[in-house]
């Protein structure tokens, strides 16, 4: 079943006179429980594509669907309490609360959406538990490394259990061991159930996902799923190919 | 195989099937199972070529076995590998004619095998990324698995390179 549906979404920034195109002319669809990357150069419209799937911004025209709901036209205040619910997003830059420990940064949509503290409070432990952070919960986040800081922003976008997880570059300022733990828990959570989408530059995490969708001037150029070639090779020694 | 071999007999003298069983305890993680016959052969041809010396030694419910070890002008050879940096890795050129090749002809789009050639590389990188690691061997293994995806991922940049330039008219 589709969770999200986009239809001939496009995207104009700046003056009618002179406006630039960020979409033109996107469709999009994402099944429940799918994991799919979106790559594609700087400027590509990826982030703008995301960022309309999230709500985070409004298309310019284009339809978009909701778990089947026309949602393109919806007031800030209704798209506030879809976001809430339904939409985990992480960024690049990880954007938590700097005066805020790790737990109430993971907490607080939580608090926002009405969930009861004590329940906030055992979702949070849950999460830290997995994430490999509990011992961090009363940490400030610029006591933490940087793939500590983007593990509370996963936490903290998945308190609210969201229909669908958006991430944008969620490696990209990682150091390299920051960012292939960072996609083993993603990997990990895909695996329990979590649809996901991922605009990314970092090939090791679009090589994860069941399908990847390439953009290139607002425009998706081409998709690929990622399934299985019918090579079931599984041993290192023919997978490197070293030669004697 | 021949370089190998030379390096493990100057660790010690041995006969072919100890050399056989040494190789696998070193690289099984990263060469397929060696070939008995195909040691045999490279031992005789570092025994023609003077690199190694071979004793008979007696077996008593067994043919004999000859046990080899490095010769003076084998020490040599093994320095001279030793001292030469391996060649620089090159571009696999088949892909490159091929897609030079593509649009001239007009059999191909040139996007098409870029994309496809893409496709190959994201699911070698998944591939690397699920192979299992036998147990006692994750440090070999881990290393030529990152080193293998390594490769994949400047291939790919090199495969969006190519496609700016057959975008923008640069190439054909």
């Amino acid at each position: 079943m589709k969770i999200i549906e986009a239809r001939a979404l496009t995207k104009q920034y700046g003056s009618n006179e002179e406006p630039i195109s960020a979409l033109r002319g996107v469709d999009f669809s994402l099944e429940r429980g799918e994991f799919v990357a979106v790559m594609g150069p700087s400027g590509c419209g990826k982030s703008t594509l995301l960022h309309l799937l999230g709500g985070l911004d409004r298309p310019t025209s284009g339809e978009l669907f909701f778990d089947e709901k026309r949602v393109d036209g919806l007031s800030e205040t209704a798209w506030a309490i879809l976001r809430r619910r339904n939409v985990g997003y992480v960024f690049q830059f990880f954007n938590l609360v700097g005066n805020l420990s790790a737990a109430d940064n993971i907490e607080l949509p939580a608090n926002v959406a009405g969930v009861p503290a004590a329940e906030a409070r055992r979702r949070r432990v849950e999460l830290m538990e997995q994430l490999g952070i509990a011992d961090r919960a009363n940490m400030v986040p610029s006591r933490l490394s940087g793939g500590e800081r983007q593990r509370v922003a996963i936490a903290r976008a998945l308190i609210n259990r969201p229909a669908v997880l958006l991430a944008d570059e969620p490696t990209g300022s990682l150091d390299s061991v920051a960012a292939q733990e960072v996609l083993a828990l993603i990997r990990t959570f895909h695996a329990s159930g979590q649809t996901t989408v991922i605009v990314t530059h970092d090939a090791r995490v679009a090589s994860a996902a069941d399908r990847v969708v390439r953009m290139r001037d607002g425009a998706i150029t081409s998709e690929t799923a990622m399934s299985r070639n019918g090579d079931e090779r599984s041993r290192v020694a023919d997978l490197v190919a070293l030669e004697l | 195989m021949r370089n190998a071999l030379l390096a493990l007999l100057a660790i010690s003298p041995a006969h072919g099937y100890e050399l056989k069983q040494a190789f696998e305890e070193r690289f099984g993680a990263a060469w397929p199972p060696v070939n008995i016959g195909q040691v045999y052969v490279t031992l005789q041809r570092l025994h023609r070529d003077g690199l190694v010396a071979g004793a008979e030694v007696e077996q008593t419910d067994r043919p004999n076995k000859t046990v080899y070890q490095l010769t003076p002008a084998g020490r040599k050879e093994l320095e001279t590998w030793f001292t030469t940096p391996s060649a620089v890795p090159r571009l696999r050129d088949d892909f490159v004619t091929r897609v030079l090749l593509a649009g001239a002809t007009g059999m191909a789009d040139p996007l098409g095998l870029i994309n496809e050639q893409r496709t190959l590389y994201l699911r070698a990188i998944r591939q690397l990324s699920e192979v299992p690691f036998e147990a006692g061997r994750e440090v070999l293994s881990g290393l030529l698995v990152e080193g293998a995806t390594l490769h994949l991922e400047a291939d790919l940049k090199w495969l969006d390179r190519c496609e700016e330039l057959f975008r923008e008219g640069s190439i054909e």
